[in-house]
């Protein structure tokens, strides 16, 4: 399954311990593995643009100054910022820990524990 | 610093420095919006490259090595690591709410120099710090809130007297709100449909989002929105249709609507209105402030506006009072304002990644909606002077007619004809653009005026006006129905330590009456200001500045004992300069309000008046609301007093050497993410 959350990116990057069984089903694999491959490709981890959160790593993308990958960058950040903003993040994650799928039935869920946060959550002046 | 930065850094505070001069300077003609642009861009690359970079390294020693609450305590819920920009974006769309807009459009009327020069300074020297500093002190402290931390920083007295101030400004705030709307909304049947239809139009995106296609909030909000434009153009037909008498409210039938909605939207599910309007006012909200800056750079408007008026001498038909202290309690967020500290100690500490990249969410969100201040100032001053004032102005303050109202108008003057305020309400499809107090039509005009001008011509003026009016409608109803919850859960959180069944808020007795009364609290000031006859904004906005900057002062405070705490007195005055200047400005105010012998002005003055004057309808009542405000005003100083001096009371003893400093912050753990903080 392709979770939005894919989108999600990041200068950081994922942790250096084990893969969970949910990081392994997705197919990602450890930092230090990554990081071997990038150098013996000529490239530092920190080339690489990740996921902040290890479960929702994005695509690699090569950091690079030409004006199509800063603006295929600015593109994702702004999609991402806009994913954050409006839930829809939050809702791959909900996916991910609860280990369900896009339903009703799990939006409602997710929908419960999202209310009682907004409860505390006052609208700015 | 390479030499070449060096250039560059001193090329800015040039250009910097001659835009403020320009803006300061400049009185015989006209000047162009872009110095207030370009000195504002300056202003905010010199602070956040030299001043927060100080403040990031001396003050605060940030520490790039050290996780924070969001690496610890990832859930995947409430603590996720996230990307800079990610949270920053989320963050500016959390703070940014209606007040840059209206602040700085009512302090237009002192010219545009003193709220201009305000909303720079205070915001990098104010407004930006104290959200910097609260947004990293919750940070180590867990994410903890403004209210926990003045429990466990300063005193349990602290504690409470946070969580009065909280709930009283959020009361003052949703009447203040509510007040502009309704002012916005009366008399305006294209504006009362396009923005009941945004009710329905929220409900059909809860359903959506619930049961046709979960999760998907952007979409739905895409949809949202072009149902919102087409009820803008479903407004127009129905202002030139027969059903215009239907859709034409009076003020004090719109307080009653807004009341009744107030009261169903704290008690309706969330999914179902608040969760799905929110989402459509962030929408709306990041796509308009983005094209009002498009616009300002297409267009560069002249400002039609004096750098001072006449008005600065406190005789301002907008709200009376002087420039000091009036203008600063006016504008609070733009510069400084309280309310950004519980954002700051709320979801945004959950989800740094690093401590370093509270600099920038917490100091550059904060330069972000200073900017949208600026915005804000630069469409108010793009009206001709007299318009400006005859829109803004109350009737009791120029005059109960549009004939009495342009003669006042031209005198002090601002030549004005009720000629030309006639084609301008029929160029934008309204009646009269007489009396609408309250910030936001006058808003809407600068707006109209500059998209109409970059896009479209007097031809489309009307939509780009109703679309503005939409746009600040659909902000404000966010923030009543948000703040009526929030208002409702903390007063069942209090009533809870009383009896328990009344805390549980997933009990409906309990929901309903808790609403009901948050409602009623709000609503009577609402109702207060509707029936002022000058115009409500006099009295409440200036009351709604006073709680705003007290609630800043508390934050100050509870960031001043920390720093004091972590060893660094010697950089106190980071924060205590502006502790002291809103303690200042907000006591100063609160005298003002209540005590100052020009019944315009001093509530006590003005009850004082009535009682004199001959006998009316509603006589006591209204003598009642202005010892009622006196009231709340002086409440709210005592209340500040106490924190202020138990605060001044721990620095003493701690810089004395009486007490050991002892902060709570949570224990130094090591980040697994070294090797990129390197």
């Amino acid at each position: 399954m392709k979770a939005s959350g894919d989108l999600v990116i990041g200068k950081s990057v994922d942790r250096t311990c084990e893969p969970t069984a949910e990081t392994r089903r997705r197919g990602e694999e450890k930092l230090e593995h990554r990081t071997r491959e990038a150098r013996r490709h000529g490239k530092s981890h920190r080339d690489g643009v990740f996921s902040d959160h290890p479960i929702t790593r994005s695509r690699a993308i090569t950091r690079s100054h030409s004006a199509r990958a800063v603006l295929k960058k600015m593109i994702l950040i702004v999609r991402a910022t806009l994913r954050e903003i409006f839930d829809e993040s939050a809702y791959d994650r909900f996916l991910l820990r609860t280990h369900a799928s896009r339903s009703r039935a799990s939006y409602r869920e997710f929908a419960r524990e999202r209310d009682a946060a907004m409860l505390k959550k006052p609208g700015c002046c | 610093m390479k030499i070449g930065k060096v250039l560059i850094w001193l090329a800015v505070a040039a250009l910097g420095a001659l835009a403020l001069s320009t803006i300061a300077f400049h009185r015989r003609e006209p000047i162009n919006a872009m110095w207030l642009v370009v000195a504002a861009l300056c202003s905010y690359a010199l602070g956040y490259r030299f001043y927060s970079k100080f403040v990031a390294a001396k003050v605060l020693a940030l520490d790039a090595m050290r996780a924070t609450p969001a690496e610890r305590l990832e859930n995947g819920r409430d603590f996720v690591r996230t990307n800079k920009w990610v949270v920053f974006g989320h963050h500016f769309a959390a703070i940014a709410g209606p007040g840059p807009l209206v602040g700085p459009v009512l302090a237009a009327q002192f010219g545009y120099l003193p709220g201009t020069l305000w909303i720079l300074v205070g915001a990098v020297f104010a407004g930006c710090v104290q959200d910097f500093v609260i947004l990293l002190f919750s940070v180590r402290r867990d994410g903890k809130s403004l209210g926990q931390m003045a429990r466990d920083e300063i005193s349990k007295t602290a504690g409470t007297v946070a969580f009065i101030s909280v709930l009283s400004i959020l009361i003052i705030l949703l009447a203040v709100v509510a007040l502009i709307i309704v002012n916005a909304l009366k008399d305006s049947p294209w504006g009362a449909f396009t923005i009941g239809m945004t009710i329905p139009i929220a409900l059909l995106m809860g359903v959506y989002l619930r049961y046709l296609r979960p999760g998907r909030v952007l979409e739905a909000s895409l949809l949202g929105f072009l149902l919102v434009v087409a009820a803008i153009f479903g407004g127009q037909w129905i202002s030139q249709s027969t059903h215009a008498a239907a859709f034409t409210f009076a003020g004090t039938t719109l307080a009653i609507l807004i009341i009744v909605y107030g009261f169903a939207a704290s008690a309706l599910p969330v999914w179902l209105l608040l969760a799905p309007r929110d989402y459509l006012s962030t929408f709306v909200k990041l796509g308009t402030v983005a094209i009002l800056a498009l616009g300002i750079v297409l267009v560069r408007p002249t400002l039609q506006m004096p750098a001072l008026t006449r008005f600065i001498d406190g005789s301002g038909p907008v709200f009376a009072g002087n420039l000091f202290p009036f203008a600063f309690i006016t504008i609070a967020c733009g510069a400084i304002s309280g309310f950004h500290s519980l954002i700051s100690s709320g979801t945004t500490p959950k989800m740094i990644a690093r401590e370093t990249q509270t600099r920038m969410v917490g100091y550059g969100a904060m330069m972000a909606e200073s900017f949208v201040g600026i915005m804000a100032m630069i469409a108010a001053c793009t009206l001709q002077p007299g318009t400006y004032l005859a829109v803004n102005s109350g009737a009791g303050m120029v005059g109960g007619s549009p004939t009495a109202a342009v003669a006042t108008i031209s005198n002090w003057g601002f030549p004005i004809t009720a000629d030309q305020m006639a084609v301008l309400a029929h160029n934008v499809g309204e009646k009269t653009l007489f009396f609408r107090t309250g910030g936001a039509p006058a808003f809407a005009l600068g707006m109209a005026k500059i998209f109409s001008d970059s896009l479209g011509g007097t031809a489309v003026m009307a939509i780009w006006y109703h679309f503005a009016i939409m746009f600040e409608a659909l902000f404000i109803l966010t923030v009543l129905d948000a703040g009526t919850r929030v208002a409702r859960f903390m007063l069942q959180d209090a009533l809870g330590h009383i009896w328990k069944p009344l805390g549980r808020t997933s009990w409906y007795p309990s929901i309903v009456a808790t609403s009901a009364v948050t409602v009623a609290a709000w609503g009577y000031f609402l109702w207060q200001g509707i029936r002022d006859p000058l115009g409500g904004i006099n009295s409440l906005w200036p009351l709604f500045g006073i709680c705003n900057q007290l609630l800043a002062a508390v934050a100050l405070c509870v960031a001043t004992t920390i720093i004091v705490k972590m060893g660094r007195s010697r950089y106190i005055w980071v924060t205590l300069v502006p502790l002291c200047w809103l303690v200042a400005v907000t006591f100063a105010a609160a005298w003002h309000k209540v005590f100052d012998p020009n019944p315009l002005i001093g509530t006590l003055a003005h009850a004082r008046q009535l009682a004199a004057g001959p006998a009316m309808e509603g006589l006591q009542r209204r003598i009642f609301n202005d010892q009622l405000d006196a009231a709340v005003c002086g409440l709210l100083v005592v209340l500040v007093s106490v924190i202020v001096i138990e605060s001044a009371i721990q620095w003493i003893s701690v810089i004395s050497g009486r007490r050991k400093p002892a902060t709570q912050e949570a224990p130094f753990v090591a980040t697994q993410y070294a090797e990129e903080a390197l």
